[in-house]
């Protein structure tokens, strides 16, 4: 799987100044900077490793699992393992592709997801992901769990049944806006996301359209209102071109 | 769970644990120690707070602490107290709100610091950034036991007991099917079955937990392995069960508390626990042990592999082991294994035989458990 448009997709965190060193992937020698991880390194020399909960704008997570790669014979997360000289990395055996695709079935059926009617169908990065590893059906049984919606705020929505936990808007915030918007809480399969706000829900809080934490949502569960189904089937961010190929990105990247 | 020597020490040795911080922080430089108490000891906090206000009344903790071997007579006292040999250092003592990960260092630095017990990205590791981003130890109150008698008596005489590789002693905490639980001490390497007889067990016994549920099964054929941290490790925990027990059960305990303690982070664990458990359940509800499920054998198998390989913390590493360990002593043969809940009732109406044509006629995902 190779990267052919870099341009928009990723500012990779990196420094100049220092001496590249090389470790191999998949058996290619692949160089790095000082302070990469082995997914940013990666998609700088064109190797796709799938991921959701990443983002080159703010700091690493590694709670989807589905960047995880094998270093020196250990299962790891790519985006939070520092690239170092002489690591072996293989980011495409046919043992993790499987792992991937559970794992993506995993995310479906925690929430509910019901891309029919999804307003960020054909640009959502976790349908993009499933088409990419092949998924055709869920494999385990659907939780239909009761999650909350968000449209309190003039013009943002809030729908948890599609969220991820990947703690992107909650970065986001912190790293970029600086706001605390949006923390996960709860524990275990009950975990949630809540809105820092007099009274927890999104009218109230201090977020904006415009921030950061308000355009980096992956899926389709922090959204913009009035933005909905503009773009005909068939020219939708993923419509023609794999993830794997065009990168984790948004449709606002494009143009 | 089924370790409870640490309340023992924090509540009966307290003294021990204290020194040995204090031994070590004035050997790697610390001013500040803290006791994590997990929410459910919160009882010993009055015995706590009184043991360090005594200590620091007693010159032992606080400004300048003088090095050396000090009795409460000072008759025996062989330190002086120039200021080059006294150091500072408190202890502090924090309580968790009672969750199994907090017990993970970094997890449990996340809860001192106030926010939510998640295991945290390594590197950097807590000895060069850990609390508040400072050098930090984190050590088992039994560790900082040993280190103050190892102070007192010396590294030769640890070394007497066990092995090289396996030096000194190690606290077990036995309970179930035997009539003298408790807290053992035992050199490093002991045999299982000599546990096993100093707890006075039940002839009858199918296996000892060894190490918690993150731990193993030992069978009673296995029981000359030795506990150290090679062939069998433990941090302490020993539980018997005798053939009363369904082994079933005790796998469903375990997974179970699994999914409850799931911190929650990551998909793997997050939601594998949660389907594991669900598994079981159904296992348990139907008439059909597990033995002649080989579909679902093979699922929950993949299920649990899945989420010790793919996971975010060492936890997860091993919340599959249960699950995995008892299939692969499987044995159709032995009426201990199986979960036949409700043996009275027998269906006559056989529903996995009724689907298996449109099962491998439908997709080419063949693992689908309707």
């Amino acid at each position: 799987m190779t990267l052919h448009n870099t341009e928009h997709a990723i500012t990779i965190r990196s420094n100049p100044k220092q001496t590249p060193s090389e470790f191999t992937l998949n058996g290619k020698s692949t160089p790095f900077s000082s302070g990469q991880s082995i997914l940013e390194a990666a998609i700088n020399n064109g190797t796709y490793i799938p991921h959701l909960c990443f983002n080159p704008k703010v700091s690493a997570h590694g709670s989807c699992r589905l960047c995880i790669v094998n270093v020196n014979g250990r299962t790891l997360s790519a985006c939070t393992t520092p690239a170092e000289p002489g690591l072996k990395v293989d980011s495409n055996t046919d043992t993790l592709q499987q792992q991937r695709l559970r794992i993506t079935q995993m995310l479906f059926i925690e929430g509910n997801h019901y891309c029919p009617t999804c307003e960020w169908s054909g640009n959502c990065q976790l349908q993009a992901i499933a088409y990419d590893l092949g998924m055709t059906n869920n494999h385990y049984p659907m939780q239909y769990p009761k999650r909350s919606l968000d449209a309190s705020h003039p013009h943002i929505l809030l729908d948890q049944d599609r969220c991820i936990h990947c703690g992107l808007c909650e970065r986001a915030g912190k790293e970029l806006d600086n706001k605390h918007l949006f923390a996960l809480s709860g524990r275990g399969i009950d975990s949630y996301l809540t809105i820092t706000s007099d009274d927890g829900s999104l009218k109230t809080s201090t977020i904006d359209a415009k921030d950061n934490a308000a355009n980096i949502c992956p899926v389709g569960a922090l959204l913009l209102k009035d933005d909905a189904y503009h773009t005909p089937i068939g020219q939708r961010l993923y419509d023609t071109d794999a993830i794997s190929v065009i990168g984790n990105c948004r449709p606002e990247d494009q143009s | 769970p089924g370790t409870f020597k640490d309340r023992v020490l924090l509540t009966s040795y307290l003294d021990n644990i204290i020194e040995g911080m204090t031994i070590c922080a004035y050997t790697v430089g610390a001013q500040e120690g803290y006791i994590y108490l997990r929410g459910e000891y919160i009882y010993l906090q009055p015995h706590i707070e009184q043991c360090l206000q005594q200590r620091r009344q007693l010159g032992f903790l606080g400004k300048g602490i003088v090095k050396g071997k000090i009795s409460l007579d000072e008759t025996s006292s062989t330190s002086s107290t120039p200021s080059s040999m006294s150091f500072d250092f408190d202890i502090y003592l924090h309580i968790g709100a009672g969750a199994y990960i907090c017990g993970e260092e970094s997890a449990l630095i996340e809860s001192m610091e106030g926010k939510r017990g998640i295991p945290r990205i390594r590197p950097p590791y807590p000895v060069t950034n850990g609390y508040l981003q400072r050098p930090t130890i984190v050590n088992n109150v039994e560790t900082f036991c040993c280190i103050t008698w190892i102070a007192d008596h010396s590294a030769e005489d640890f070394l007497q007991q066990g092995s090289l590789e396996n030096a000194g002693t190690k606290l077990h905490s036995a309970s179930g099917d035997c009539t003298q639980p408790g807290i053992y001490e035992l050199p490093m390497g002991t045999p299982v079955h000599h546990l096993v007889s100093l707890c006075h067990s039940t002839d009858e016994l199918t296996g000892a937990q060894v190490g918690g549920p993150s731990g193993r099964f030992v069978t009673t054929d296995q029981f000359d392995l030795a506990m150290d941290y090679n062939q069998v490790s433990t941090g302490g925990s020993f539980m018997l069960f005798d053939t009363s027990r369904k082994r079933f059960d005790i796998i469903e305990n375990f997974t179970r508390f699994f999914q409850h303690e799931s911190c929650g982070f990551c998909t793997s664990c997050r939601v594998g626990t949660t389907l594991l458990t669900q598994h079981l359940e159904d296992i348990k509800a139907s008439a059909k042990p597990l033995t002649e499920d080989k579909p679902r054998c093979e699922e929950i198998h993949c299920l649990a592999t899945l989420i010790n390989d793919t996971s975010h913390c060492g936890l997860e590493h091993t919340a599959g082991n249960p699950v995995l360990q008892y299939i692969q002593h499987q044995q159709p043969s032995n009426s201990t294994f199986g979960a036949l809940s409700n043996s009275k009732i027998k269906p006559i109406f056989d529903l996995d035989a009724a689907q298996s044509d449109i099962r491998s006629a439908n997709t080419s995902d063949n693992n689908d458990i309707a």
